[in-house]
């Protein structure tokens, strides 16, 4: 049996993940330990996140069984930083075998990778079954285009620079916050034609090429025009983008299905199945038996993929899909090494009970949660989150000025497995909603109940459901809080202000504390508050 | 050509330049594609934004094949208002080096010829000094000089460019570009040069000429 380091670096989210034996050990995001937010640090290399799972598995670069890399990471770092015999995998096949083999599927899969661009390709198609991967599609990146370029390469004509001369909303890191004003606009024949120029699909082929460049014409061309000026015009933008993406997409997924009608499964990957809204379309075709989005479905997934394939190869493990329970598969610390932590801060500390904190949370209060090992990929999932009472519609307000962002999404459900169909429309994909990647319709009597978590135009919610066989203890804050509230549902919003990676480490929470964005902090088994 | 109020004028004689001339301040698309003979579908080379009467779009893409071109223009839509076709097909070409070393000049010289001899291209070789005259530099094309007429982003440019870069670089000089950004292979063949803000890019050394 072996140990296996996995790499990506190069561009944006760079990550190091640690393999033993067939097992997911370690998982860590570059933009986690350095504390830079990737999106604002897009040649990142894996330096400090690879130091880290070096550190967590007592081993040295040289000294692992295996090193293996995705696409495109430099070999500038592989010559200085490695310094040994490494395995390299494509890109797109990264992904692929990230969203595949930790997909739990059975039978046959259809994987579906779509991004800004992989080695030498935006999107491929796999045909998966019985622990086998097979690409049957695929896409020169040079001959045409891919949607997931659109929503990139829009977004610098969006606002104006801002006063150090930077872009406001960047590629890689506000794509979200597009997305989620989509519902607040409505449909501009104007944007959506033009639109249809930038990006269009027929017959498997997207095209034309060159979309970046058009993107880039387009979204320059309007803020030229004023169109940008309101937020209800960028709102506008965003519904038409998202019309669009979920047009061609669904119509590829149906030509798809077409040619491969025995594939009712599928799993996807890349930068453009962060878009949950998209992901809700498509768990609502009829076709679709299930929808599975991986976790880490932007480039930091590539390292995790990487690693899978070495494994596979070996004969270690990922014979078939696995089912992850989490992915807090980041660095954990012990009640002793927080309470060290906490004797630099002006706070002090008591035993965490449930059912008190349960209570503030009911009474309003901002409660800041780190359990465990922090989470891999983009979502704060229960253990660095944030969470709050879902039942006062005030909460987005007081909340975005707390953690001083602007952010447009609403904040997430998080909703105990056993109450989800009671509030929720859409009964698939539930495996995938463990990782908060879809949206889905609320149902009407629940719309009022829980306001700050359900997007005010079009009623849905992006949840995370909880098992408490998986996080049991994240399971039973909610459990606690529905006892006396009635309501199986928790706000859980990411920890971290605005522009800042999700935290990491004891510090970086206790700080928050003291600075007021949340009013108590619940680490391990205790709860700390300022003094 | 006169299109609506502005004119596009658009010149082979040294790669590709092109300068829009218009009484507003126009925002324009130019793009250039490739079609390779066994491709169904064009590749693009290149794409800018271009502003009229400002910074003329130049694309040095002195290469054996078929490009076409084509400009845009913004009016409540993204208008096609302008193609182009050119080749390059059975032209001589002369490959100038200027600022290699001798170690670099006969690397290039070897793949011009490999390249020769697999193209049925005829060539002829010269040496010119390492700074070239006005004359000189007006009658050399640069392969891969990139002038955009807006600062690319260091990120920008990768994504933009790897295609095209790995595909050329493979055909002169076959190696494992797999795992190398087009950064690197930049700095592994021609070298990069940033400006004071790290925004642009001047790619130096390598030429190619139509004899």
């Amino acid at each position: 049996m072996s140990t296996i380091f996995g790499l990506y670096g190069g561009a944006h989210d760079s990550a190091a993940v640690y393999i033993k034996d067939g097992e997911i050990i370690s998982c860590i995001e570059e933009e986690r330990i350095n504390r830079i937010k990737s999106g604002n640090n897009y040649f990142s290399l894996p330096n400090e996140s690879l130091t880290t799972i070096e550190n967590v598995s007592g081993l040295n670069v040289s000294e692992v069984d295996h090193v293996t890399f995705a696409t495109h990471t430099p070999n500038e770092f592989i010559l200085n930083r490695v310094k040994r015999d490494v395995d390299v995998y494509d890109h797109h096949q990264c992904h692929a075998a990230g969203a595949y083999y930790t997909s739990g599927m059975e039978g046959k899969v259809l994987t579906v990778i779509i991004d800004g661009g992989g080695t030498d390709n935006s999107n491929t198609v796999w045909l998966c079954e019985d622990g086998e991967m097979k690409v049957v599609h695929s896409d020169l990146f040079a001959s045409g285009g891919t949607i997931a370029q659109v929503w990139g390469y829009v977004l610098h004509g969006i606002h104006e620079l801002d006063k150090n001369g930077n872009f406001v909303w960047k590629m890689c890191k506000d794509e979200g916050k597009l997305m989620g004003m989509a519902p607040d606009g409505e449909y501009d024949e104007m944007v959506y034609n033009a639109l249809k120029d930038v990006i269009s699909y027929d017959s498997l082929r997207f095209f034309p090429a060159n979309t970046i460049g058009k993107a880039t014409f387009l979204s320059e061309a309007l803020r030229r025009s004023g169109y940008f000026s309101t937020k209800q015009g960028i709102s506008n933008f965003a519904h038409n983008l998202q019309l669009v993406t979920e047009e061609i997409i669904i119509e590829y997924l149906h030509d798809l299905h077409a040619l491969y009608p025995e594939y009712d499964k599928i799993a996807v990957a890349g930068g453009l199945f962060a878009n949950v809204k998209l992901n809700q379309k498509i768990n609502q075709l009829d076709w679709v038996k299930e929808i599975f989005v991986f976790p880490a479905m932007s480039d930091s997934g590539l390292a995790l993929g990487a690693a899978i394939l070495k494994s596979k190869e070996l004969g270690e493990g990922f014979e078939k899909p696995i089912k992850l329970n989490n992915v807090h598969f980041g660095l954990s610390y012990s009640d002793e090494e927080v309470y060290k932590a906490s004797l630099n801060f002006e706070v002090e500390r008591t035993e965490y009970v449930p059912s008190e904190m349960a209570k503030e949370i009911n009474d309003g209060k901002i409660i800041g949660w780190f359990q465990g090992g922090f989470e891999y990929g983009p979502r704060a999932l229960g253990s660095r989150s944030i969470l709050v009472r879902p039942t006062n519609p005030e909460t987005h307000r007081i909340l975005n000025e707390r953690l001083k962002r602007y952010d447009t999404m609403p904040f997430a459900p998080m909703v105990m497995e056993e109450y989800f169909n009671e509030i929720f429309v859409e009964d698939k994909s539930k495996y995938t909603a463990e990782f908060m990647t879809m949206c889905y319709d609320t149902k009407e009597e629940w719309i009022e109940k829980i306001p700050a978590v359900i997007q005010k135009s079009d009623k849905t919610a992006r949840p995370q459901i909880v098992r408490k066989e998986a996080i049991p203890k994240y399971w039973e804050i909610v459990d606690e809080y529905r006892k006396l509230s009635g309501i199986p549902v928790l706000l859980n919003t990411s920890f971290n202000a605005h522009n800042e990676p999700i935290i990491n480490t004891p510090q970086n929470a206790l700080k928050h504390l003291v600075f007021g964005v949340i009013d108590k902090l619940i680490i391990g088994n205790y709860v700390y508050a300022k003094k | 050509m006169q299109k609506n109020n502005y004119n596009i004028q658009i010149d082979f004689t040294r790669g590709v330049s092109c300068k829009i001339n218009s009484d507003e301040n126009r925002l324009f698309l130019v793009e250039i594609y490739e079609k390779l003979a066994n491709d169904s579908i064009p590749r693009i080379l290149e794409s800018s934004l271009v502003f009229s009467n400002q910074e003329a779009f130049q694309v040095y893409r002195n290469w054996h094949g078929n490009y076409h071109v084509k400009v845009y223009d913004w009016n409540n839509g993204i208008r096609l208002v302008h193609t182009e076709d050119f080749n390059y097909f059975n032209k001589k070409v002369l490959f100038v080096a200027h600022t290699l070393n001798d170690d670099e000049f006969n690397l290039w010289l070897k793949m011009a010829l490999d390249f020769s001899n697999k193209q049925g291209f005829s060539f002829n070789f010269a040496r010119k000094s390492d700074n070239p005259s006005e004359e000189n530099y007006n009658r050399v094309y640069h392969i891969g000089r990139f002038i955009s007429t807006q600062p690319m982003t260091l990120h920008e440019w990768p994504l933009f460019n790897r295609q095209i870069w790995r595909r050329y670089f493979n055909e002169f000089n076959p190696r494992d570009w797999s795992t190398q950004t087009s950064e690197e292979i930049f700095n592994d063949i021609v070298g990069i040069s940033e400006n004071k803000n790290g925004e642009t890019f001047t790619i130096k050394s390598m030429y190619l000429e139509h004899a």
